[in-house]
């Protein structure tokens, strides 16, 4: 039994250390599954299950997915676990989700995904934490005072969460110098790069009434008399003078990603309600789209953003489709340098060979119907919410624009690539 | 009703259930069985097969509510004070028993621990409370008019000190397991699921030898030296508190000190010869009547379908308001307005309202937040075809209400319930064209929401009692006290309240000082004057709805008073948000301009109706709404005097030791009263 895809809802998306800094991942969670729930028709008891993804584990909340769903306002008899698969977790939850609904075990579930990327943890060096822990530990003032005597100053350097997630340990590059890698491999130049982000922003800002469909506003505190209800990322007044003043963020002297061609790190959640066809049809709904197949396929982590050109032809073959067939791509931009990469492999009948052990390239991406509301450049990427706002997004455009097949695909830190193939319900 | 069973380790379970009933109450019935079993426990511990008891509830979310409140109706019928003091001391002489029984004995309270539920528990050696919302433990009898007549002024001081004690027996405030705790009323507080258990657990405690831990230092102002600074606070507050028209708070001040120091049996005494006079006093009996009124009210309907989801259309004043309250009782809300900044103001009060129910400590964090988040904003009309009930607060404005409520229909299913918010237009105007109009009803709510507990349902010509039945489930989940009307301009308390105010503004036409009227209004025990009420409300609103009510009334008269309401409006003394209207603000002195202004609105200003007799004007005005109120009851638009009396109480601050309305025109006599009293009350 397919999967359908309901209807859904994302918070705006705001870079980390701006407007949604002191708001928690459960509350953009929270907003954006309520309102998931609110638009799909289903009423709260009729959930079966809940399904986050989730990257950086918000310490009050190891399974997030859990805090959310019951402050969303479902029972609390409704199940909800997270999932991580890095950069495709909220893809993975969609995932997750149409395998419980096609295998029957459930018939409505919340499937999404968030980040707070501005509030990851600072951790403290191993120096300060064995004090800590040896001062809690001592039975007596003295050696309690024993323990204390050892700290000096450099134990309290803090050790940013964020950069330790952000660089890969199987090959100790960050993600970065994963884009610069393959921009050598594929031979990428900066103005490629700067003209691909450059029309991301441009894409984004004219889609500004488009993209508000898909969200629902956040109210920010302290006074709450605020509500952030677009997208903070897309520049109006981008042009490629300004994109190429920017220097290389990661290999200063012969780099070309800078921050400008780079999705910057960001706050956000989005979800999906995803139900059978009985579900649907029981309450009369207008389902978006039906989830036709799906694959993740693993890479070298040096070369991680290449993922979408391993995942998207097995996905298409699970779906038998072909990459011709599909009127509307979300691959997410991570880094311009990784998409156009994507694209140039997919295109190349010697990658297809080589790689892939196929006899003919997959084909090409068209650049008007791929991405056709910006990307991730110019929105950000909420590591843990960017699969699910992919497919919501491409859900909700192939809807508009009548389109038979939609493929949302992304690359995901530590070599992987994920797909997940729609087709009109 | 009450089973005792002795469980094989010698310790017996006293467990309160009566059958059939949600509540476990005193009455009668239920005092007579506790003497009973009493007795059998007095002898099982005489002979030792019994080491311990624990007193549990069988009832969810309740241990025991309190006294039979209608029992408190047929004492003050017979209206004889000894007797009453008499039926006091008898239930006196069966919570001393449990207290002198050998054997510990521990009450396990899992809920609605109240008044006497609360002395019965006090009579105890200990008490555990558990965890749970639910539980409420307090000693509110001075919200009937009357004083704890169990031992309550007695027990309660002796436990926990005088200071803390008055405070709970003069506020009549209740408080939660943690809190109990706090005050050391509750001696400890365990999970809710094992209540029963952890109970029966301190008693064989208690009876192997184990010893109850109480901080001596809470009960140091037991100690003589200390007592009158207590009490001279304690009476400083029950004056200022009570202007000298509740005799009760007197009363229980005079119990709980004359207790202190005196054998408990001498304080039992009094104040069983205490309470004999309130409870058959006029006070009290109006107190009680009007809780039972109310109580009724809030049970109403209580079988309907109940509402899962509700719509909120209008994120202003009102629509935010109930969108908060509802969240606040566990609704599911979706809250529409045309904008993300319109929303934030409505989301706004959502968070106000859910921290200040977390700072009082109504209930904890986590829970405030979850509820909290049970509102959904939306801009669009999405979201709304799961919504059991709609109800719109968008401008008063019959074309807009009308256009509203056709887009709810095209929105939702064919049983949603619109419910509209107004304040003048009817019900039956806006249903016109709609198409499904047995499902509109009025819901009118008061401003502020949270603070006003009365809301008016409206049953229009064609409303279905489904919908009217979805009104009341969702009044009542909001924690509301509704009442049914119907379709009548100014709906039960505007309609009465206007031409008040009116026969106020006459009053000043005819040469009245305003503030003369005012006083004899407020030392009547309306909570303002009439002209201090005209300020609040704004006085272009008042003329607003004064004009359609004249509209709708013509031959009542009253055009000088309308003349002058609409010339204020005009000079822009338009009320309190405009810093001038009948007074001037901040400093509430009368408006100067206010001479001239009757003048030109054909009244007299020469000072001739000065300084009126207060008891005249109170009279007078009062009188007035007693016709109105007649009025509604001849023409059916309300089924019961009662549910004025009770409007009146919730909506318009009506003082309810008066009883209400029509019960003080009852009680008073003269013309308008026998005629209340002939036709209605029967």
């Amino acid at each position: 039994m397919p999967a359908l895809v309901v209807a859904g809802a994302r918070t705006p998306f705001a870079k980390a250390g701006a407007d949604l800094r002191r708001v928690s991942a459960r509350e953009l969670g929270v907003a954006a599954v309520r309102e998931a729930v609110a638009r799909s028709g289903f009423l709260p008891s009729e959930i079966d299950a809940v399904v986050m993804g989730n990257v950086a584990s918000p310490a009050d909340a190891s399974n997030v997915a859990r805090v959310i769903a019951v402050q969303a306002g479902l029972p609390e008899a409704v199940p909800a676990h997270t999932v991580n698969r890095n950069c495709a977790s909220g893809m993975e939850a969609v995932a997750e989700a149409a395998e419980m609904i096609g295998s029957g075990r459930a018939r409505v579930v919340v499937a999404g995904g968030v980040e707070s990327m501005s509030n990851v943890p600072f951790l403290v060096t191993e120096e300060l934490k064995d004090i800590l822990t040896a001062a809690a530990r001592a039975r007596s003032f003295p050696a309690r005072l024993r323990a204390w005597m050892r700290l000096r100053p450099r134990a309290f350097k803090p050790i940013p969460g964020l950069l330790a997630g952000l660089t890969d340990p199987l090959c100790g590059l960050s993600m970065g110098q994963t884009a610069e890698v393959l921009a050598l491999e594929f031979g990428i130049g900066r103005e490629e790069q700067d003209r691909f982000a450059l029309e991301s922003h441009r894409r984004a800002v004219a889609a500004a009434d488009r993209l508000r469909e898909e969200m629902t506003p956040v109210f920010l505190p302290p006074r709450w008399d605020k509500a952030l209800h677009d997208d903070v990322g897309p520049r109006r007044q981008q042009t490629m003078e300004a994109l190429a003043r920017l220097k290389p963020h990661f290999d200063r002297e012969r780099g070309t990603v800078t921050a400008g061609n780079s999705s910057p790190i960001t706050d956000g959640a989005a979800a999906v309600v995803m139900a059978s066809a009985d579900a649907v049809r029981d309450r009369s709904l207008r389902p978006l789209a039906s989830v036709r197949s799906w694959a993740a396929a693993g890479l070298s982590p040096r070369r991680m953003g290449l993922g979408p050109a391993f995942a998207a032809p097995l996905a298409l073959a699970r779906g038998g489709a072909r990459l011709a067939d599909v009127g509307l791509i979300e691959i997410n931009e991570a880094f311009a340098a990784q998409v156009l990469a994507c694209v140039a492999a997919l295109a190349s009948d010697r990658f297809a060979r080589e790689e892939l052990g196929l006899e003919r390239a997959v084909g090409e991406i068209d650049p008007d119907r791929a991405n056709v509301n910006g990307g991730a450049i110019a929105l950000g990427h909420p590591v843990g919410a960017s699969g699910a706002r992919l497919v919501l997004t491409l859900a909700m455009e192939m809807r508009r624009r009548g389109a038979g097949l939609g493929l949302a695909t992304l690359c995901i830190g530590g070599g992987q690539g994920m797909a997940v193939l729609l087709e009109a319900a | 009703m009450i089973d005792l069973s002795i469980g094989p380790d010698g310790i017996a379970e006293l467990r309160f259930d009566t059958p059939g009933e949600k509540v476990n109450i005193l009455t009668e019935a239920s005092l007579a069985r506790l003497s009973g079993l009493l007795g059998e426990l007095e002898r099982a511990a005489a002979a030792g097969t019994v080491k311990g008891a624990a007193l549990t509830s069988g009832k969810k979310g309740v241990f025991l509510a309190g006294a039979d409140v209608k029992a408190f109706v047929t004492v003050a019928a017979a209206g004889d004070p000894a007797a009453a003091s008499a039926k006091a001391a008898e239930g006196q002489r069966i919570f001393s028993r449990l207290a002198a029984l050998p054997i510990p004995t521990v009450a396990g309270i899992n809920g609605a621990c109240l008044g006497g539920g609360l002395e019965l528990a006090l009579a105890c050696v200990s008490r555990i409370a558990s965890d749970a919302r639910e539980v409420s433990i307090g000693l509110p009898e001075v919200r009937l008019g009357l004083i704890p007549g169990w031992g309550g002024t007695q027990r309660l001081p002796r436990l926990i000190g005088p200071g803390r004690a008055l405070d709970l027996i003069l506020t009549g405030r209740t408080l939660d397991g943690r809190r109990a705790r706090k005050l050391g009323v509750v001696d400890a507080v365990v999970p809710a699921e094992g209540i029963a258990l952890a109970a029966r657990r301190e008693a064989a405690r208690l009876a192997a030898g184990g010893r109850v831990r109480r901080a001596p230092w809470d009960r140091l102002d037991r100690l003589a030296p200390l007592r009158p600074l207590v009490f001279a606070a304690a009476r400083r507050r029950v004056l200022a508190q009570t202007a000298g028209r509740y005799p009760a708070p007197r009363a229980a001040l005079e119990a709980v000190s004359y207790g202190l120091g005196r054998p408990l049996e001498e304080g039992l005494r009094r104040e069983a010869e205490l309470i004999g006079p309130l409870l058959v006093g006029d006070v009290s009996r109006h107190l009680v009547q009007i809780f039972l009124s109310s109580r009724a009210a809030a049970s109403a309907g209580a079988a309907a379908a109940d509402v899962r989801r509700l719509g909120v259309l209008g994120a202003g004043t009102m629509g935010g308001g109930i969108a908060a309250v509802a969240a606040m009782g566990g609704l599911s809300v979706r809250l529409k307005d045309v904008s993300a900044e319109a929303l934030a103001r409505g989301m706004r009060q959502v968070r106000a309202l859910s921290s200040a129910a977390a700072r009082r400590g109504r209930m904890p964090r986590h829970e405030a937040d979850r509820r909290e988040a049970l509102v959904a904003p939306a801009t669009d009309m999405t979201g709304f075809a799961s919504c059991d009930l709609v109800v719109e607060a968008v401008v008063e404005d019959l074309e807009v209400k009308r256009r509203v409520l056709a887009e709810v229909e095209r929105a939702t299913p064919p049983a949603c319930v619109f419910a509209t918010n107004t304040s003048s237009l009817s019900v039956a105007a806006i249903a016109e064209g709609a198409a499904r109009p047995g499902r509109v009803v009025g819901l009118h709510f008061f401003n502020p929401v949270e603070k006003m507990p009365l809301v008016e349902i409206v049953r229009g010509p064609a409303t279905e009692d489904a919908a009217v039945e979805a009104a009341l489930a969702v009044a009542r989940r909001m924690g509301k006290t509704p009442v049914v009307v119907r379709d009548t301009p100014g709906f039960i308390v505007n309609r009465i309240l206007m031409p008040y105010l009116g026969g106020a503004v006459e009053l000043l036409a005819g040469g009245a000082d305003p503030v003369a009227v005012d006083r004899a209004m407020t030392s009547f025990g309306m909570p303002m004057g009439p002209f201090a009420l005209l300020d609040q409300i704004g006085l272009d609103v008042a003329a607003h709805v004064a004009g359609v009510l004249a509209a709708a009334f013509p031959d009542r008269g009253g055009e000088t008073g309308l003349k002058l309401l609409h010339g204020m409006a005009q000079a822009g003394l338009l009320g309190m948000k405009a810093g001038k209207g009948f007074y001037r603000y901040p400093s509430r002195k009368p408006s100067p301009e206010l001479k001239a202004l009757v003048a030109a609105a054909g009244g007299r200003t020469d000072g001739a109706g000065g300084a009126p007799e207060p008891a005249a004007v109170a009279d007078r005005l009062v009188g007035v709404m007693v016709q109105e109120a007649a009025r509604l009851l001849e023409e059916g638009s309300v089924d019961r005097p009662e549910t004025i009396d009770l409007a009146m109480v919730m909506g318009a601050g009506f003082p309810p030791w008066r009883g209400g309305l029509l019960r003080h025109a009852d009680a008073r006599g003269g013309r308008e009263g026998s005629h209340v009293r002939r036709r209605f009350y029967g």
